[in-house]
This record gives structure tokens, sequence and C-alpha cells, in this order.
């Protein structure tokens, strides 16, 4: 696969999406925020028994998938500046490239979620399983909600749908991706690896 | 650090190259202090990169742009202070 320009491009150099959408991905940001603060304080108090169920966790998976998040963002990044240029068989080609690996994540998860389930440790195990399956979760939901917008502005794009506006759109939809890949980036170290 | 964000190509094999940093210290490394403080930083590294350059928020005007930085700074110092004073109080 080849990037859509040469390797001397620059990044755009106006603000993207709509202020809407920034707003509401900070307010997520908030959530997480919390979520991941509670956890830190938890784990202050049963360390032995985070460090213990940790020890269950295959941290390969979240290292596979924090690659796959990463090339997936960086292929959103290629299909706006496709659209920007009008070219809309190149961005419906990198936004299904982009949708192709989250449907990598979601297996990935999928075939982790049946090993820990299958192996006993459920939502109600303990404290560390609790928030490990609950944050997976909610960010495995976004991951859904990302998926489904990739897909759609795929679509569109194919049918030559580029406009101003569909650009604008498709810049929403690129800085909710690449907030999902930013939170798996924390998600990642606080669940697997420290 | 320009050249290796100047197109998202680059900064696409810079964050994958630091991605492998982090694992191979996590690998070389039983969970520790200073392996999940050096992780941790390297999380905060990436994450801010995909901020400013793939999210485009250096181009934001400057009350987003600190906001967002500020959340990625306030995620990493949550994580690290308080890993570190996990490790040191349970030793």
């Amino acid at each position: 696969m080849k990037t859509i320009d040469t390797e001397s491009r620059i990044f755009g150099k106006k603000m993207p999406g709509t202020e809407g959408i920034w707003t509401f991905i900070l307010i997520d940001m908030m959530v997480f925020l919390l979520i991941f603060f509670v956890f830190i304080i938890e784990r202050l108090g049963n360390f032995e028994i985070y460090q213990q169920s940790q020890r269950h966790l295959s941290a390969t998976w979240g290292f596979v998938n924090t690659l796959i998040l990463i090339t997936s963002s960086w292929m959103v990044v290629e299909a706006v500046h496709a659209a920007k240029l009008k070219n809309s068989i190149a961005a419906s080609r990198w936004l299904k490239w982009a949708f192709l690996l989250g449907g990598v994540f979601v297996i990935n998860k999928v075939i982790e979620y049946y090993i820990k389930i299958d192996a006993g440790y459920g939502i109600t195990t303990n404290s560390f399983f609790t928030f490990y399956f609950f944050i997976t979760a909610i960010h495995f939901l976004h991951l859904l909600a990302g998926m489904i917008f990739l897909w759609a502005y795929s679509r569109s794009a194919r049918d030559c749908k580029t406009t101003l506006s569909y650009t604008t759109e498709l810049e929403n939809v690129g800085l909710f991706w690449h907030f999902v890949d930013a939170l798996w980036i924390f998600i990642f170290p606080i669940l697997y690896l420290i | 650090m320009t050249y290796l964000t100047k197109t998202p190509f680059r900064l696409w094999i810079f964050l994958i190259g630091l991605t492998i940093s982090a694992w191979a210290v996590f690998e070389g490394d039983a969970p520790n202090l200073l392996a999940g403080t050096v992780v941790v930083f390297i999380a905060a590294i990436k994450s801010r990169l995909v901020i400013l350059h793939y999210m485009e928020a250096k181009n934001a005007p400057k009350k987003w742009r600190t906001l967002y930085e500020t959340w990625n700074f306030t995620c990493a110092a949550l994580i690290i202070i308080g890993n570190a004073v996990t490790l040191t109080s349970h030793q």
C-alpha cells in the first residue's frame, strides 16, 4: 500500500472537525480520567490482589492491539487527507483498511475475553477483574461506534460524496478514532504492564 | 523530532518504534518502579504525539490544545505517581 502523497507532505494547517466533537471528546476524556483515578486508588489498597490478577492477563494481546490501533489511526489521517484532495477512491480505501484493522482488534478482544471467562475469570471475580472488564468493555464500545462511522464514511466516499461537509464530518470521525487510540495507549500499561 | 513528525507515515513509524521500546522495557524487566515509570512515560509521549499531530491539536485554538495536553499530562502523572506510591508502600 502506498501513501497518497509524497514523503514531503506535511500535516494540515487548520483545526480539524467541529467545536462539538472537541467538546464531546473532552467530556469522554474526563470520564476515563476519573475511572483511571479510582483504579489507581483501589490498586493502592489491594495491591497483592491486583498483582496476582494481572499475571493472568496476556500482555501480548494488549501489545498487538496497540500496534493495530496506531496503524489504523495513521490510515484515518491518510483518508482525511485524501478526502481533502477530493480523492474519493483513496479516501474510501484508507477508511476500509482502518475498518478492517478495527475488526482485527475486535477479534483479538473477543478471543481474549473468551479465554479469561473460560478460565473462570469474570467481572465479579475481584476488584481488578471488575476494572479489567469494565474499562476494556467501555473502550470496546467506543471502538465499535468508531468502526460503524468508518464503514459508513467509506461507503459515502466510494459514492464520490467527498464534499466540504463530508470532509468536516470525516474529520470528526477521525478525531474520535484517534481518541480511541490515545485511550488505549494509556489503558494498555495500566491494566497489563505496571 | 520535527523530522519524525513531519508526515503521518513517519510519525506512524516513530509510534510503532516507541511501542516496541516500551514492550522491550516490559519484557526485559519484571514490573518494577523504574520499568513501570518508563513504560507510562513512553505511553504519555505516544498519546501526546497522537493528540498534537494526528488530531492536529497543534493547529487548534490554544484553549483546546491546553485542555487536551493537560488531560494527557494528568493521566501520565496520576499513573506514575500512583504506581510509585503503591510500590513503595508495599515493599
